[in-house]
């Protein structure tokens, strides 16, 4: 059996189906011509013109500034900008902050532009840029942060006022919405953002139907997860994690060898399990709740690196006892894996698109609007891919596929 | 309608169309088989498929993307409703592996024909490697074309397939 024997499994369609097909397509119409504008058409038009010079002479008389904002809805509105809360997530397209200036909006980016997001998603900005604007002409550059937490002010600081069209990252890739004090200043710099949703990044926890699955808490995987956990004795000192069973974690766990097999760490899925699911445990340990910066993800034995998700959840059918962490949907096609629930909340689309998943986050691009604002960002929000898998290597799910 | 739009237009029309159906059906209808893995609803997946295109072909910008990346795209989208349906029909959602596997539908000697077998092979495998294996020796494309329909680096594809196959070759 090889590569020229699975081509001759290729068989010819039956002559008559082909026939048949043939016949039924060209009997569809051919694509559509241009409409001719009809009379009443052009009536209308010339109407309508007539109508906006009667309505500017008459702002003019009566001492109007025909450059005040007319849509209220378009002042920035704090209630409107949010703050973190997930649950507006599928609002997707929003203008916040537009003002005045918003009416300077163009349809399309410049042919030369940046972007800005964080190291942990700037494969997710580089296949989004790579597929939706290079194919137009476009030369992109990625300005990368160290963390997503700092994405948001240095782009809305980088928005110097009147220099919004030129150099400067123009698109901000995030994994929340825009706090009003983001809001604020990107509005006074830039005069205007828009923003969408281009889905979420899902991890699950995932383990052999033979052993059955944990119900691991944030804190819990934290413990068995990180390089450096709190000293029992000095919760306030950190020391390297000398847990190696997950009855160390939780007395009240299994007395099994604690055998993680996860991402590579350098990879997407891998920075996000760092800073989803570790910070996640890390911030809700109070020990650690204010710390500047959580631990790493250890590297001794415990935790094994597996480049392809998809060989995780192979490889876990041949290792019961092992515990897996995958991207959201990798493990429908091993049919004997089975996923565990997170803090006891099992992962979903539903849970995953409200926020109450703890191993997810939402992903928003925001925009300056003088630089292709909503128009651009619903061209994107539509075009993202439809295909449930396409873009599981990165632990993405595209919006689409969220409010199927 | 749009200037950009006519031109798209104009370019859709310049290409010729019987020639296009004469190249991609039997590519399209092989792709659908390796898929399913049986005989089954290939025909009205085919058809949907290039009535989908057919309909839809003024839209078509060659500038995006090759004619053939556009129809598998057409293709890939037309299984997905297809699965939904037998979904929302109460019926497995895995339906290639597990229709061609159990074999109810077909005859005895259809089970036992190389494409069943090849089904019962492969029902085991991450869907992802099924729809590698259905683009390269169903639909007959290249590495290239398949690393565009599904979002992998072209080596990455050729990697997973030598893999795929060695896989097979030790189960056949």
């Amino acid at each position: 059996m090889n590569d020229e024997f699975l081509h001759q499994i290729r068989v010819e369609p039956p002559p008559d189906f082909i026939r048949r097909l043939k016949s039924r397509l060209d009997l569809q119409p051919p694509p559509t011509p241009a409409k001719k504008s009809s009379t009443l058409g052009r009536l209308i038009m010339g109407l309508l013109l007539c109508g906006a010079v009667f309505a500017v002479t008459l702002l003019i008389l009566n001492g109007g500034t025909p450059d005040a904002p007319v849509n209220t809805k378009a002042t920035p509105q704090p209630e409107s900008v949010g703050t973190t809360s997930k649950t507006t997530a599928s609002a997707a397209h929003s203008e916040v902050a537009n003002n005045s200036k918003a009416k300077a909006v163009k349809k399309e980016p410049p042919p030369n532009f940046t972007t800005m997001t964080s190291k942990s998603l700037q494969p997710y900005m580089s296949y989004l840029t790579d597929t939706y604007f290079k194919p137009k002409g476009k030369v992109i550059k990625v300005v990368v942060t160290e963390s997503p937490i700092e994405t948001f002010a240095q782009w809305c600081r980088s928005l110097a006022p009147g220099k919004a069209d030129q150099a400067g990252p123009i698109m901000a890739l995030v994994t929340r919405q825009m706090a009003v004090s983001d809001s604020d200043i990107c509005a006074r710099n830039a005069g205007g953002v828009g923003a969408t949703s281009v889905g979420y990044q899902a991890l699950v926890v995932a383990r052999s139907k033979l052993y059955g699955t944990f119900n691991l808490t944030p804190a819990e995987l934290f413990l068995a997860l990180a390089a450096e956990v709190p000293d029992p004795a000095r919760p306030d000192k950190l020391i390297p994690n000398p847990n190696t069973m997950w009855s160390d974690v939780n007395g009240a766990l299994e007395r099994e060898p604690i055998e993680i097999l996860g991402p590579d760490r350098s990879s997407m899925p891998g920075l996000a399990l760092r800073e989803i699911l570790l910070e996640s445990g890390c911030r809700s340990i109070p020990a650690l709740a204010n710390v500047k910066e959580c631990p790493d993800l250890r590297s001794d034995s415990a935790y094994t690196e597996v480049t392809n998700p998809y060989d995780i959840a192979q490889q876990l059918q041949t290792k019961p006892n092992a515990v897996g962490i995958i991207p959201f949907g990798a493990n429908q096609y091993a049919a004997s894996v089975e996923i565990g629930p997170i803090g006891g909340v099992m992962p979903s689309m539903k849970t995953i698109s409200t926020g109450t998943y703890p191993g997810a986050r939402a992903l928003y691009i925001y925009m300056n609007a003088f630089s292709g604002g909503k128009p651009t960002l619903d061209y994107l929000s539509a075009a993202l891919p439809a295909d449930p898998y396409n873009l599981q290597h990165l632990a993405i799910i595209p919006p689409e596929r969220s409010q199927q | 309608m749009t200037l950009e739009h006519a031109i798209a237009c104009r370019e859709a029309e310049e290409l010729d169309w019987d020639a296009v159906y004469a190249d991609q059906a039997p590519r399209v209808f092989n792709y659908f088989r390796f898929r399913l893995g049986r005989e089954a609803d290939v025909e009205d997946l085919t058809a949907r498929t290039f009535e989908r295109a057919w309909r839809a072909r003024a839209q078509y910008r060659r500038d995006l993307a090759g004619f053939s990346t556009w129809l598998f795209k057409i293709a890939q989208n037309v299984r997905i409703d297809f699965l939904k349906s037998k979904r929302a029909q109460h019926l497995p959602i895995d339906t290639a592996g597990d229709l061609a596997a159990d074999g109810t539908p077909e005859t005895d000697a259809e089970r036992e024909s190389d494409l069943a077998r090849l089904a019962r092979l492969t029902r085991d495998l991450p869907d992802r490697e099924r729809e590698l294996i259905a683009l390269k020796y169903g639909a007959g494309i290249n590495n290239r074309l398949i690393a565009q329909l599904t979002g992998l680096s072209e080596s990455n594809v050729g990697t997973i397939l030598h893999r795929v196959v060695q896989t097979l070759r030790s189960r056949w």
